[in-house]
C-alpha cells in the first residue's frame, strides 16, 4: 500500500505550499528527503506563503519573516521577493538579512528602485541596495532635506545683475520666486531714504 | 429519451466499471483517451489504479459530475491564490475521510488521471495533518525514519536555536 514516500516530488512540495513557514521549517527537519525538497530551488514550497505574506496589505503576519534566513532548508533565491516587496522598516530593523551574491542584490535594486535611481559612487550593490532603501525610510519618517534634490536656476535684473540661486526641488516654483523678488524690490523702494 | 453515453473503465486487478461519459469525463486522462480513440465498446484500462481506488475516485466524480472544470492552464499565482482560500467543502471532507494508505492512493490516482480538485482536495488534507506539528510528530503520523547524521540534526538544532534567540 501507498505511503507518503510514495508520493511524487511534485505533490509532496505542492502539499508544503499550503502550510504556513512554521510548518515548512518543521517538515524540512522531518528527514532528508524532506531537507531536500525544501532546499530544492525550482520547487520551492517556501515561495508562495512568503508573497502571500509580503503582498498582504496590512503585513500583518511579517514577524514570520524576521529569522527566516536562519533556516538552510530555505532557497536565498527567496531574499530577492523580500527585498524588493517588504515595507522599508522591517528590512532595515527588523529582518535578519543572510549572506546574499551580489546580483541577487542587483536584481533587488532593479525590481525595487527606478534605474535612474542607481548611485554609481558606491559600486557593491549591497551598499547600493541599503542606501537607496534608507533614503527611502529616512523621507517617509522624517522632515529632514538632507538627501533633496536642489534645483540651481538663475535671475537677472532690469539692472543686469545676474544671480546664480538654488532651491529644493521639490519646492521650487518660478512665479513663487518671481512675486517674492517683486516685493523685495519693492520693500526696497519703498524704504524711507 | 435516450440513455446517456456510458463508458467502460478497466482498473489494474481486472475489474470493470461501467460509467456515464459525463462522470468518466472528470478525469482529462480519460477524456483526452476518449477524444483520440473515439467511441468504443472497449474498456479504457486504468493499468495504475486498483478497483477499491477507482470506486472511490468515481463516488467522486460522480457527486462532483455538473460541476464546471477548472481552466486548462489557469494562471499558477492565481492557481496559488485560489488553492489557499479553498476549503474543503463538507461532502469532500466526509468523502476523504479514510485511512492513511488509501488517502495517498486517491492522490496517486487523481495525479495520474488528472483529477485536479480530487487531487487539490488530497493535498489539502495532507497538509491539514502536518500543520501545527513538530517533526517528530510528523515522523511518527506517517512512520517516516529520521536518517539526518549526528552532524545534520546538531546544524538545525543550531538553526532552531538562532531563530529562537530572534
Amino acid at each position: 500500500m501507498a505511503s507518503v514516500h510514495d508520493l511524487p516530488v511534485e505533490i509532496l512540495s505542492d502539499i508544503l505550499t499550503q502550510l504556513p513557514i512554521p510548518s515548512i521549517v518543521a517538515a524540512s527537519q522531518i528527514s532528508r528527503y524532506f531537507r531536500r525538497i525544501c532546499q530544492d530551488p525550482l520547487l520551492n514550497p517556501w515561495r508562495p506563503v512568503i508573497l502571500a505574506t509580503l503582498t498582504d496589505p496590512d503585513h500583518s503576519d511579517l514577524s514570520c519573516l524576521v529569522t527566516l534566513s536562519e533556516h538552510g532548508a530555505m532557497p536565498r533565491q527567496n531574499f530577492i521577493d523580500v527585498l524588493s516587496l517588504a515595507p522599508p522598516h522591517f528590512l532595515l530593523f527588523e529582518v535578519t538579512l543572510p549572506t546574499l551574491p551580489d546580483y541577487y542584490w542587483d536584481e533587488a535594486i532593479n525590481r525595487r528602485f527606478l534605474p535612474s535611481w542607481r548611485n554609481t559612487r558606491h559600486p557593491h550593490p549591497k551598499e547600493q541596495y541599503l542606501r537607496l532603501l534608507w533614503n527611502v525610510w529616512h523621507r517617509l519618517n522624517t522632515n529632514c532635506t538632507t538627501t533633496q534634490a536642489w534645483c540651481t536656476y538663475v535671475y537677472i535684473t532690469r539692472q543686469g545683475h545676474l544671480n546664480v540661486t538654488a532651491a529644493y526641488s521639490r519646492n521650487y516654483d518660478p512665479f513663487a520666486v518671481f512675486e517674492e523678488l517683486k516685493y523685495a524690490v519693492k520693500t526696497f523702494r519703498d524704504l524711507p531714504s | 429519451m435516450s440513455a446517456a453515453p456510458q463508458v467502460t473503465l478497466e482498473s489494474s486487478d481486472g475489474e470493470k466499471f461501467k460509467v456515464d461519459k459525463e462522470v468518466a469525463e472528470r478525469s482529462v486522462l480519460i477524456k483526452n483517451m476518449i477524444e483520440d480513440v473515439g467511441e468504443s465498446d472497449n474498456p479504457i484500462p486504468l493499468p495504475n489504479v486498483n478497483a477499491s481506488v477507482l470506486k472511490k475516485v468515481l463516488e467522486y466524480c460522480e457527486h462532483h459530475r455538473g460541476d464546471p472544470l477548472p481552466a486548462a492552464d489557469a494562471d499558477p499565482s492565481n492557481d496559488d491564490n485560489r488553492k489557499r482560500a479553498t476549503e474543503i467543502s463538507d461532502w469532500d471532507q466526509k468523502f476523504i475521510q479514510v485511512d492513511q494508505e488509501m488517502l495517498f492512493e486517491i492522490i496517486l490516482a487523481a495525479n495520474y488521471m488528472d483529477i485536479k480538485p480530487l487531487l487539490d482536495v488530497g493535498c489539502k488534507t495532507v497538509a491539514n495533518m502536518i500543520k501545527g506539528k513538530t517533526p517528530e510528530e510528523i515522523r511518527k503520523l506517517f512512520n517516516i525514519v529520521n536518517d539526518f547524521t549526528p552532524e545534520e540534526e546538531a546544524q538545525i538544532k543550531k538553526e532552531n536555536e538562532w531563530a529562537e534567540d530572534r
